[in-house]
């Protein structure tokens, strides 16, 4: 598929499939189309050429929540928590829509004790059951970056789509988060967008290369990272 | 003679004529506006009082100062232009680093002061100004008598038009402006000083405006609601020709006066309201106007003023408080104020849920307000309904509008959004004026009370007091509870982070949808219970000035908080009333405590006292938690 | 939790009730002049496009009417108090309402809007009070809703409708041309007009009708040149009214001979014109300033208060309607409303406003009026020299006559 603004092809004859059950990444230097592919694939954008499919049956026209509530569900490039809202106020609205209560206008989400059941379990997962209470707003950075992981994986994807997971994050942090999407990857699927090669070079089985809006190879990262033309594209240009 | 649809041809002719000077004025107008918004996001409501300025200024000029027209032409601007600057500079610019929402209330604010203050210097009835002596008399053209100085409007606007596109679009100043707006920060690196280019803009548009001013001093009548009148057209041209776009201004200005014009041909008594529905039709098939370029940026979002801690202890304390204050407060003060209030307090807070935890400020509610008020007024005088029946139907009503309004509206936001709401309740105005079952300009009067559920009767003054207290009561709690439920969870959720709300599988369009549905039901029903505690149903429910002032009930008390709009009607229709001796000064009052409340408390009352409050509970937390061993907490940025 | 809050919320009820039942409970009126006041109530616009016909000038009318008659009455104090309507229905309703519950206000008067007019008549009906309505038009006051204790003093929508249309017929203008304003002032006025054009064996060839505030009548005025008609009704006031005379002139209209009438029109809305544009304009007035030396006594004292502007009718008609409200309250020996309102329609009318007139049974006081021209800027003397008087009309001739009235309180 490719998308075009006013002329200027983002994405051009992209043709990218993602395997259940894999952890593939994405990689390629500023400006490839990396988001822009993600935000196709979650419905933010409308290809202007092409189609998408999930598990076989078309979805190209799909809003963004509709694709999500197929189990597609993504992060976002700039941390995307609910600053105004505690840590266990996140998580309980990532986990209102499997609970059936998203449309409930009266009485408190709290009465539903398989709801507040799971939130334990999330906030125990990712590590904030003592600070559940507390605003979003007052975490560090990296400890956002973890919440967004924990609201995405709450929802109980079968896909997950992370855009840039550790940009920000401190030495530490990054090992945990890396830690945390391992342990998550089992029996979903995962796509990744990232900068940091350690990383990827750790996590990833699979690694699509992108420069100028169109894929430039495809492979495991040993073979891919050793092509010269991946190479060039990452030294040559905008670094 | 041929005709057509039995209107001769020659008056055709006549009337499109017509409309391109018309339209060529509006273009001209429309263009400092625009100017204002593509290059600095406020929308102007200060717009209309500015061209006022314009005008009023060209005859004081003639008749104090004994300066003519032409140089009036001149003059007139340069002195508005500078007032612009003055007030970009000491009064706009100190909320420009937050959501562009309060730049457009503080000039709405503004516009008040400035045509109350006219008003009470210059009389309400009009003042003459001539045609120049050049310019008068004019030529036959046959099918129609061209006064000259028509002519000289087209050529004039033109001119302006041109020379203001150039300005912009092809000079250095122009280019510097642009970038200055589009990246200030960067375009301040390279050493230009954005501060001052902002207050050109803004001088530049008032000059702009003061110059249509001048140029209608002579045809239009000059007084001082001049301005008000023409305001909300031209906010539909600028948005028929998208926001931010000097050159779909212009188009678009000229587009409104040919529509106007046929209508006036055809349909006269709807050509005041034909430029909404061109608008509403517009942004329908094209979302931001006809060569809109400005998608709304999600602006720097102002965060609901929340305890830090609260318990559902101290909830009900405070709900019982009122609910006692207001029932034992008739002993102290008249009782037919308080109920204007309540209901009032009611319709505030069913905006707030739009504009508070829904972030869409709306500027058409009163559409919900006045049509549930003419329904139930229509449906308990004429078909005899008991109250409790005619409320219920005007609600109902309120709701169904709600739904085909929220529909065309949820597509858009920010400015958009209050645009096309404006239009739509332009609409629901226009049908009221003609209908005969709604009376017109007198409105439907004695409503009778009634009995309530067919016993209880209402003409007693203490029941009625009992009646309206439950409603308030009743709507209060239900939008109370609303916030706290799942639905309200999700509602703040989308307010902050519309995207990750999609991404976790919300369908953000629908929520809003039904947030939108559930405050025109409730603003309905305040409306509905309005009616029969004043036995009158009247024009002045649908007008766009009972919108502007709902606005300013919820501003003023603390937008986003439960008891703001409380607060804010009970101030707002104690300004009104007890104030009403003071006459045309009771709108300055009301624009400069607006004003002052954008500029020093912009939460509102309620919302600063929260976040005051709020702010010692965290310092107490601060003070008081411990840092445990082995903390897994990263000290990251 | 929320029953508990309701039990208790009840019980505080429940003593609110007794309590404001108490306070709610209107002071009954005994003999004489209650609360020991005369209280007058000027409720007006005086913010917006009707305040310079009416507003604070209305209210320095009634201020001098109080004074001439001796600030006492019945050995009592007169007060007057005043208020902003805003034009707004719902406010000009609820500050009646609070005139009447809370500050002992015994008769209202100036009422300017027919919709707010129509209201009141019904709450001083109600509560027992008596309205005096100088400004308003809308013939319903003494037709079907009119009132044993409400009264219409200076014009109505048939004395202005019939009295101009006629004349000019007289005068030769036999085909006509209606603009109307759009609600219901001018569809009554254009209703009354058809039927006296028609009835005077003229011939109406065309009707627009525009809609209130339009900026720019252009485009109405243009099918009226373009018919040839002679006449052009117009039947808008105030703002409405004075654009469309500047655009008449504007367009030639006036110049090409056609003769604009316009029933409803003021002093003040020619101070806003000008006389330049103003020119020629004929139409019906029930008080001039400059008639006579007693009305130009008047209007002198009433300049000196009101910033040298001199009287519209409208505020001159308060002066008189307060000031034979207060010699009814004088011969009925009480303030009481409806002994009162039977004094004010068994006294004649007799000052410098309305010689030699009456109060009818529906609350119609009938008086001469004065079909008038404005004059041309060489033909006026000095400020304010705008009208002339061309003729005289008794009041029995303008006003509708009483076998016709659809008022039920006029035994047929």
């Amino acid at each position: 598929m490719s998308i075009a603004f006013n002329g200027f092809y983002a994405v051009k004859n992209v043709d990218f499939t993602l395997h259940e059950g894999a952890l593939h990444a994405v990689i390629g230097p500023n400006g490839a189309g990396k988001t822009t592919l993600f935000n196709l694939l979650t419905k933010f954008l409308q290809p202007t050429e092409g189609q998408i499919f999930h598990r076989g049956v078309e979805v190209t026209a799909l809003k963004p929540a509709a694709i999500a509530r197929q189990g597609v569900v993504r992060s976002f490039q700039i941390s995307a928590v609910f600053q105004a809202l505690t840590i266990r106020e996140n998580i309980e609205l990532a986990l209102l829509r499997r609970s059936g209560l998203q449309w409930r206008l009266l009485g408190n989400a709290r009465r539903d004790k398989a709801l507040v059941e799971r939130t334990e379990q999330v906030l125990e997962q990712f590590g904030f059951t003592r600070e559940a209470d507390i605003a979003a707003a007052e975490l560090s950075y990296g400890r956002k970056r973890v919440l967004e992981l924990a609201t995405t994986v709450a929802t109980d994807p079968s896909v997950l789509l992370l855009d840039e997971p550790m940009a920000g994050l401190g030495r530490e942090d990054i090992d945990r988060v890396a830690e945390l999407i391992q342990t998550t990857a089992k029996g979903r699927t995962i796509l990744l967008v990232e900068h940091n090669m350690q990383v990827v070079s750790r996590l990833a089985e699979r690694i699509t290369v992108m420069a100028r809006g169109q894929i430039l190879a495809e492979g495991p990262y040993s073979e891919v990272s050793s092509r010269p033309d991946v190479i060039a594209a990452y030294t040559g240009g905008t670094h | 003679m041929t005709t057509i649809f039995g209107i001769p041809m020659a008056l055709l002719y006549a009337q499109l004529l017509l409309g391109i000077i018309n339209g060529a004025f509006y273009a001209t107008l429309s263009l400092g506006l625009a100017v204002i918004f593509g290059m600095m996001g406020i929308a102007n409501f200060a717009h209309g009082a500015l061209y006022m300025m314009g005008a009023v200024g060209a005859w004081f000029m003639l008749n104090t100062l004994g300066i003519g027209y032409w140089p009036a032409l001149i003059l007139c601007p340069l002195v508005v232009g500078a007032f612009g600057m003055l007030l970009e500079r000491f009064v706009l610019r100190r909320v420009s680093h937050i959501d562009h929402l309060y730049g457009m209330l503080l000039t709405f604010g503004i516009a008040f002061i400035v045509q109350g203050i006219f008003r009470f210097w210059f009389g309400s009835a009009g003042l003459p100004y001539a045609i120049p002596s050049l310019l008068t008399g004019g030529v036959n053209l046959g099918f129609m008598f061209l006064p000259y100085y028509r002519a000289w409007v087209i050529v004039a606007s033109l001119g302006v038009c041109f020379l203001t596109w150039f300005a912009i679009e092809k000079t250095r100043l122009g280019a510097y402006l642009r970038a200055a707006t589009e990246n200030s920060k960067l375009v301040q690196a390279f050493g230009i000083n954005v501060p001052v280019m902002i207050m050109l803009v803004y001088g530049g548009g008032a000059a702009l405006a003061a110059f249509a001013g001048v140029l209608a001093a002579p045809i239009l009548q000059v007084n001082p609601t001049m301005g008000a009148e023409v305001l909300i057209v031209i906010f539909a041209v600028v948005v028929i020709g998208g926001l931010g776009s000097i050159k779909g201004a212009i188009i678009a200005g000229f587009l409104a006066g040919i529509a106007e014009g046929l209508t006036k041909a055809f349909y006269p008594e709807a050509s005041t309201t034909v430029v909404f529905l061109l608008m509403a039709f517009v942004l329908v098939v094209m979302p931001t106007g006809l060569f809109g370029t400005k998608t709304q940026a999600a602006a720097t979002s102002v965060s609901l003023p929340a305890l830090a801690h609260e318990s559902a202890f101290m909830r009900w304390a405070l709900f019982g408080a009122m609910a006692i204050g207001l029932a034992i407060a008739p002993l102290f003060i008249y009782p037919a104020f308080l109920m204007k209030a309540m209901t009032y307090a009611l319709f505030a807070c069913a905006f707030n849920l739009m504009a508070g935890y829904g972030k869409l400020v709306s500027f058409g509610h009163a559409m919900f307000l006045g049509t549930a008020g003419y329904v139930t007024a229509y449906a308990a005088k004429t078909w005899g309904l008991s109250p409790e029946l005619a409320i219920l139907a005007g609600t109902a009503s309120a709701a169904v509008l709600g739904l085909v309004a929220g529909w065309l509206c949820t597509r858009s936001s920010g400015v958009y959004f209050a645009m096309i709401s404006l239009a739509l309740a332009q609409m629901i105005y226009f049908l009221a004026l003609q209908l005969p079952q709604t009376g017109g300009e007198d409105g439907i009067q004695s409503v009778p009370r009634g009995a309530l559920f067919g016993f209880i009767d209402l003409s007693n003054p203490t029941t009625l007091y009992l009646f309206v207290l439950a409603v308030f009561l009743g709507g209060f709690l239900f939008l109370s509870c609303l916030i706290r439920s799942p639905f309200g969870q999700i509602l703040k959720a989308i307010r902050e982070h519309e995207p990750r709300a999609q991404s976790l599988g919300y369908s953000t369009d629908r929520y809003k949808l039904a947030t939108f549905v559930i405050s025109a039901a409730l603003s309905g029903l305040a409306g509905s219970t309005k009616v029969i505690v004043t036995q009158i149903a009247s024009l002045t429910d649908v007008h766009w000035s009972m919108s502007g002032e709902v606005i300013l009930m919820t501003f003023l008390g603390g937008v986003g908080t439960l008891y703001g709009p409380v607060l804010g009607s009970f101030v707002v229709v104690a300004m009104q009333n007890y104030l009403s001796a003071l006459g045309a000064w009771v709108t300055v009052i009301q624009g400069a405590v607006f004003v002052i409340c954008i500029l020093t408390f912009r939460r509102g009352i309620v919302g600063e006292l929260i976040t005051f409050v709020s702010a010692r509970q965290r310092e107490k937390d601060r003070r008081g938690i411990a840092m445990p061993a082995g903390s897994k907490v990263v000290t990251g940025t | 939790m929320t029953s508990h809050k309701k039990h208790r919320g009840i019980r505080f009820m429940l003593a609110a009730l007794a309590a404001g039942a108490a306070m709610l409970a209107t002071p009954a009126l005994a003999d004489g002049v209650s609360d020991d006041v005369v209280k007058i109530g000027v409720l007006t616009d005086m913010s917006g496009v009707f305040s310079d016909m009416n507003g604070n000038g209305s209210v320095v009318a009634a201020q001098l009417a109080i004074e001439d008659f001796g600030s006492i009455v019945l050995d009592k104090p007169i007060q007057l108090i005043s208020a902003d309507h805003q034009h707004k229905a719902d406010v000009g309703t609820s500050i009646a309402h609070r005139w009447i519950d809370n500050e002992q206000v015994d008769v209202l008067a100036d009422l300017t809007n027919s919709a707010i007019a129509l209201a009141v008549q019904d709450i001083a009906r109600d509560a027992n009070r008596i309205a005096l309505f100088t400004s308003p038009g809308t013939t319903d006051l003494t037709g079907a809703k009119c009132s044993e204790t409400g009264f219409h003093w200076v014009y109505d929508n048939y004395s202005n409708g019939i009295g101009p249309i006629k004349a000019q017929i007289d005068q030769g203008m036999k085909k006509w041309y209606f603009l109307v304003s759009d609600f219901a002032f001018g569809h009554s006025l254009e209703a009354i007009g058809k039927k006296t054009v028609e009835e005077n064996g003229a011939e109406l060839v065309g009707t627009v009708r525009f809609p209130l505030n339009a900026p720019d009548m252009s485009a109405f005025l243009l099918p009226a040149q373009a018919s040839g008609a002679e006449a052009i009704l117009l039947t808008a006031t105030g703002r409405d009214l004075t654009t469309a005379i500047k655009q008449a002139n504007e367009f030639g209209l006036i110049a090409g001979g056609q003769s604009i009438v316009a029933p409803v029109m003021f002093l003040s809305d020619i101070h806003a014109m000008g006389l330049e544009q103003a020119k020629g304009i004929s139409f019906i007035d029930g008080f001039y300033w400059d008639r006579n030396d007693e009305t130009r006594a008047f209007s002198t004292r009433f300049g000196e208060r009101h910033n040298g502007a001199m009287p519209t009718s409208l505020q001159a008609g308060v002066y008189s309607a307060v000031t034979h409200y207060l010699k009814a309250v004088q011969a009925a020996g009480t303030d009481e409303a409806k002994a009162v309102a039977a004094k004010m329609r068994e006294l004649p009318v007799d000052d410098f406003f309305a010689r030699g007139g009456k109060v009818r049974e529906d609350g119609r006081m009938v008086h001469d009026m004065y079909l008038v021209k404005v004059k041309s800027p060489e033909e006026s003397n000095g400020p304010w020299d705008y009208e002339e008087i061309i003729a005289t009309i008794p009041g029995d001739d303008i006003f509708l006559p009483l076998a016709e009235s659809t008022c039920p309180l006029v035994k047929k």
